[in-house]
């Protein structure tokens, strides 16, 4: 993932994005819950001016493939 | 920092809200805890003494049910092709129901509740038939948003947030996010959650008496279009028609502002003579020199124009909320100036009404007299510094002014102004207590305190009332809770006057032992020693908390050309 997308996602979740990575889920960062699940995809939706389905939004392995969905429907 | 208790009540997930709204009030220097109830319990929560909920100590509770979760029978076909008589019923128990949350509230606490009323979609399901034939389901929510304005328009306690005006302005779609609906029960999607904190900060900022009480403008690209040294008075761009409308639309929304009581000020970097001739001379503008208590037209750096502009004013700089089309401007004052407001321009002037139309820092919970009258005050204020200069020295400028000082015991017509005034007032505040209409009844109505107004008026006019006293009575010991004046009257001994009066009320009650009290804060220094100046006696100094007493053969300051006088209890 790029810095941007990094950085979108930690202010969402309110840490430094130095601790998000690929692999990171809910699990390694307890920060993300559900609540601030929805503020990192309407941050994201907000600034990239894309809409996740339920499905994308909801049923995703880690944070990497988060940012796969969202670069897909960029390009 | 200012802190405010807030309780949330809803029939759907309002943990977005929560944290959008505890964000808001942070950025307006108000540390909020916010107390969710826990979902969909608000009726066990408000029915239950000791709830949670009221344990939270709410100063404001919020109400935000969703219709179409309180009463999903009505989004359907069949119901909606029922007899009007039952489709009023139905009306009349869900208002009930709401109302009955409402007083239940009221009884049990003295917080003020807000009630969102309820959105009326575009779609329904008669389609384009729901408003033949009998009530459609629009109607039917129309209706109940209008009785639910009505019951609250003459209570002080409850407050109607126009949900729906807000979702349709931004737009319902956006509004509500329906994945993260089924998933988390919310029905306000993440972008709308933000805009409602922000406009509930409307209720909040008044509440904490945080709101703003001038705005500053610049002149060029911003009242008009160009520049007043440049273009001239046939040359800038300023009209009824064409591009030049929006800023004469722009103009008219701060001629709205004024009328409601907010005072206007120039800060611009300009000749004086170029732009005041367009402020008196162009055709079309609007806004001429007697609608600014303050022009500081010069080429001054506009944060020390902004901060002399707070002192003859009275104001404090965080009373500032300035709008200027320069960036450059708006960074340096921001710097230099970090408590005054800055408004965020946008670029495009078609777009200046607008930005002014969003600022939250300008409403207030009720509009007193005082706060219609209170620019023609200023002007009489300045006639005044015309005398005061005028005058060889403050004796004669006192026996010129020929000031009246009325004292009056708190009555249904005083009291809203009366707490007006503990919200608002900082400067020559003794104690800056802090109450709401409904505390002041309370005192008022007990045979333990005493409240007294204090208007006062000269020979170029009448500043209504600009005083507040309130005396807690314990015979034969009386204690001031809380004495003020609005600023705006200070400098003219009148302070010394409604004391006296006071005084004289208390001793002719047999009070014969007067305590005092100064409680310093960032804004009241100036005015510390103002009881020992009065003549009261210090008795403790801790913690930046001063007692004074008066006994019963002490004598006050005395004051010469103000006649005091007092208004007997009905």
């Amino acid at each position: 993932m790029d810095a941007k997308f990094a950085s979108l996602v930690a202010g969402a979740l309110k840490i430094d994005p130095s601790r998000l990575h690929n692999d990171s889920t809910a699990q390694t960062v307890p920060e993300w819950d559900s609540l601030t699940h929805w503020a990192v995809i309407g941050m994201l939706e907000e600034a990239y001016g894309v809409e996740f389905t339920m499905d994308e939004a909801t049923e995703f392995k880690n944070l990497g493939e988060i940012y796969e969905t969202l670069m897909k429907k960029l390009s | 920092m200012n802190s405010i208790n807030i309780a949330l009540l809803g029939n759907s997930t309002t943990d977005y809200i929560a944290s959008s709204l505890s964000e808001e009030c942070k950025r307006h220097g108000i540390s909020a805890s916010i107390y969710n109830s826990p979902f969909n319990q608000y009726q066990q929560e408000v029915l239950n003494p000791v709830s949670g909920f009221y344990a939270s100590a709410p100063e404001l509770a919020l109400l935000l049910l969703e219709g179409r979760l309180l009463f999903p029978e009505w989004y359907d076909f069949t119901f909606l092709r029922s007899d009007d008589k039952e489709k009023a019923s139905e009306i009349q128990t869900v208002f009930d129901s709401i109302v009955s949350v409402v007083e239940k509230i009221h009884q049990n606490s003295g917080t003020k509740i807000l009630v969102n009323n309820f959105k009326i979609p575009y779609h329904t399901p008669l389609g384009i038939l729901d408003n033949k034939s009998g009530m459609g389901l629009k109607q039917m929510i129309a209706h109940l948003n209008q009785k639910l304005e009505e019951f609250a328009s003459d209570k002080e306690y409850v407050y109607i947030f126009d949900y729906n005006g807000l979702s349709s302005h931004f737009g319902h779609i956006r509004a509500e996010s329906r994945k993260m609906y089924y998933i988390t029960k919310s029905l306000t999607s993440f972008s709308f959650s933000k805009l409602l904190a922000k406009e509930y900060m409307r209720y909040i900022l008044p509440l904490k008496s945080k709101t703003k009480k001038c705005l500053v403008l610049d002149l060029d690209n911003t009242l008009w279009g160009g520049v007043a040294g440049e273009d001239g008075l046939s040359g800038i761009k300023l009209d009824i028609s064409g591009a030049g409308r929006a800023f004469y639309d722009f103009q008219q929304e701060i001629v709205s502002l004024h009328s409601k009581g907010i005072i206007l000020a120039v800060n611009s970097k300009n000749n004086y003579e170029d732009a005041v001739n367009i402020i008196e001379n162009h055709p079309h503008m609007l806004l001429r020199k007697k609608y600014f208590s303050c022009l500081k037209i010069n080429w001054q750096n506009k944060a020390d124009n902004l901060k002399e502009i707070a002192n003859e004013l009275n104001i404090g700089v965080d009373s500032l909320v300035f709008f200027d089309d320069s960036p450059v401007e708006r960074e340096f004052v921001k710097t230099a100036l970090p408590q005054v407001t800055v408004v965020e321009v946008p670029e495009d002037a078609s777009k200046y009404a607008e930005a002014l139309r969003e600022l939250v820092e300008f409403e207030s919970l009720s509009i007193t007299e005082e706060d219609i009258n209170r620019n023609k005050m200023y002007e009489e204020s300045r006639k005044r510094n015309e005398i005061l200069q005028h005058s060889k020295d403050l004796e004669e400028f006192l026996k010129n002014l020929e000031s009246k000082v009325v004292i009056e015991y708190a009555n249904p017509f005083n009291i809203p102004r009366i707490a007006q005034l503990t919200q608002k007032t900082n400067q020559f505040n003794m104690t800056t207590k802090r109450y709401l209409v409904e505390d002041i009844e309370n005192m008022a109505g007990s045979g333990e305190y005493k409240v007294f107004s204090c208007s006062v008026s000269d020979k170029f006019g009448d500043n209504g009332i600009v005083g507040v006293c309130i005396v807690k009575t314990e015979a034969p010991k009386a204690f001031i809770d809380t004495f003020l004046l609005s600023c705006r009257v200070l400098g003219r001994n009148v302070e010394f006057a409604f004391l006296s009066g006071i005084v004289g009320i208390l001793r002719e009650n047999g009070f014969d032992s007067i305590t005092a009290l100064y409680i310093r804060t960032e804004k009241n220094k100036a005015n510390q020693d103002f009881y020992s100046q009065a003549g009261f006696m210090k008795i403790n100094e801790k913690d930046g908390m001063v007692s004074y007493i008066l006994n019963s053969r002490d004598k006050l300051k005395e004051f010469k050309h103000i006649d005091v006088s007092i208004k007997k209890e009905e």
